[in-house]
């Protein structure tokens, strides 16, 4: 296995899908995302955006086509490798996943988990080195949260949790950053503001970043590529400025039908 | 609206509201229990009896009067309030002794009788394995809860003779089962959102059970085990009447003699210790950073 920097595409489907029994959760799709690159994934719910995710992290198993993660086939891929490849790539989901009862170091020094044996990771969690501690205050720093460091998670604000989780993820320091509706809980003005803070460092730090968001707003207006999904297909996969009001309303306005559907639910 | 009022009719009349079924079901209850006290002789009126009466009287009345000396010293022997506080040392001791054992057990078989940590992949070769390790562990917590302490007491007291270790043999098999039980649930209740983001970046199974739930689940577990150290408590002095020198042993002592001033010196002793506890329990949770309900 190998995982290095030099890899152009980051993430590499062809013609992978997911089936659940007889529905479609994503068609068989080929999409290719190279190292660095910032993509957003749009489309209403139940589109196939947390699939698609799901299928890069290999934390969903495709039923067709291959998938390749950081140069590595995911199908000849298993226990340690598939462990080691998923270190390298940072995720963020729409609940956050903090363990509130920690602290935010505690939280933080969790990003490198994978990376570490249980007993280690049992020991940076009740004595760390003092060295990791300074790296942890010098990301919150950059997140501009570094008097929080020891205060305990579950005594912070809705948007000092979004840093702390994207601390997580950067103390991973990982190739690519997966967020599935990271922004979906708090005010416009915070999910801008952390929109472009997960751009900035994806930028200066060439990760790749694939995000998957509901506002359509802020997918074009910090997203060089957009991911339009509908009904488990692609329905575009370009610039922002290349796309006109009738794709972005093709893909939201809902038929009749599942006005319908909704309504029985 | 007087005239709408004045419309409404009742379905039944007050006889009929006054047996409704719920009021059936409460007496039926009321009836159940009396039924059942006369069967195996309970008999209030008996306190009613004069001498009876006056016990109950004196019973009381030392409440406020507890003893700060023996109620009939005895040249030689330790004073009185030593005593006490020897006797609350060895409940202690015995109860934490007992919870020393229990814990890890308990623990360990919680561990076993969860699916929380089951690993994702493999999940079909380790199957029979894990569903085996399921079965033996949630069978033998159930057999050992299932029976209560004072039971295994007396089996083990009689195998082993009047000892401390039989007594704290007998009370953690069934505590370790009763914390097993509450652990797994409480593990179980937990979101396992964290755990699954810990496995969706390179996590064991182990690292992503122990730091994905456990820290979530520890205010509940802290808290629990607080509680069944009260029990282990009342059990220690429980297991006084049984010979085991604990507070209750010294409690059946001072009762046999009528000495009921003493008996209240160490109830209130007693009560302290338990409250001491509470406090100390609350003071964990809160540095924990979770809030206390009760």
């Amino acid at each position: 296995m190998n995982i290095t920097h030099e890899h152009p595409d980051t993430f590499s489907l062809e013609s992978a899908g997911r089936n659940y029994e007889n529905i479609s959760a994503l068609n068989p799709t080929t999409i290719s995302i190279r190292q660095g690159e910032r993509v957003a994934i749009v489309g209403p719910s139940g589109s196939g955006k947390t699939t698609l995710l799901g299928l890069f992290n290999s934390t969903v198993q495709a039923s067709s086509g291959k998938i390749t993660v950081l140069g590595n086939s995911l199908e000849k891929t298993s226990g340690k490798n598939l462990k080691k490849i998923r270190s390298k790539i940072a995720t963020i989901p729409q609940d956050l996943a903090l363990v509130e009862s920690l602290r935010v170091w505690q939280n933080i020094i969790t990003g490198q988990i994978g990376e570490r044996g249980f007993l280690g990771n049992l020991i940076d969690l009740i004595y760390p080195s003092k060295k990791k501690i300074i790296q942890i205050h010098s990301i919150l720093e950059r997140l501009g949260i570094e008097e929080k460091l020891f205060e305990r998670t579950s005594n912070l604000s809705g948007g000092q949790k979004q840093r702390v989780a994207l601390g997580r993820a950067l103390y991973q320091n990982p190739q690519a950053i997966l967020a599935d509706e990271p922004v979906s809980s708090v005010d416009p003005a915070r999910a801008a503001n952390l929109v472009q803070l997960l751009n900035q460092i994806s930028e200066e730090e060439n990760i790749t970043l694939v995000m998957s968001l509901h506002n359509l707003e802020l997918a074009k207006a910090h997203f060089p590529r957009l991911i339009g999904l509908r009904n488990g297909k692609v329905k575009f996969d370009s610039d922002p400025g290349d796309l006109n009001e009738n794709k972005f309303k093709e893909l939201y306005t809902l038929s009749e039908r599942e006005i319908l559907d909704d309504g029985k639910c | 609206m007087m005239e709408n009022a004045n419309n409404i009719r009742f379905k039944k009349n007050p006889i009929e509201q006054l047996f409704g079924p719920r009021r059936k079901v409460l007496i039926a209850i009321a009836l159940i229990a009396i039924g059942c006290g006369s069967l195996i002789g309970l008999n209030p009126l008996r306190l009613l009896n004069g001498n009876n009466l006056k016990l109950v009287g004196d019973f009381i009345g030392a409440a406020f009067t507890p003893a700060m000396d023996y109620e009939n010293p005895v040249p030689g022997t330790e004073p009185f309030l030593i005593t006490v506080v020897e006797s609350v040392l060895m409940t202690l001791r015995f109860a934490l002794l007992a919870m020393s054992v229990s814990i890890p057990v308990g623990a360990l078989l919680a561990f076993f009788s969860t699916t929380a940590w089951w690993p994702k992949k493999n999940r079909r070769r380790l199957k029979p394995i894990l569903i085996g390790t399921l079965i033996v562990s949630k069978s033998w917590i159930t057999f050992a809860r299932s029976i209560h302490e004072l039971m295994w007491g007396l089996l083990f007291i009689t195998a082993m003779g009047i000892s401390t270790t039989a007594a704290i043999i007998a009370v953690s098999i069934p505590f370790s089962g009763i914390l097993a039980k509450i652990y797994s649930e409480i593990i179980e209740e937990h979101s396992r959102d964290v755990q699954e983001l810990f496995r969706a970046i390179g996590a064991g199974t182990l690292s992503s059970f122990c730091i994905g739930i456990i820290p979530q689940a520890l205010p509940d577990l802290f808290s629990y085990t607080f509680y069944r150290l009260e029990c282990a408590l009342r059990t220690a002095t429980v297991f006084g009447f049984i010979g085991i020198e604990t507070i209750g042993y010294r409690i059946k002592l001072s009762s046999d003699e009528f000495h009921y001033h003493e008996v209240w010196t160490y109830l209130y002793v007693l009560f302290g210790t338990i409250a001491i506890l509470e406090w100390w329990s609350r003071s964990i949770r809160k540095r924990l950073g979770v809030s206390t309900i009760n």
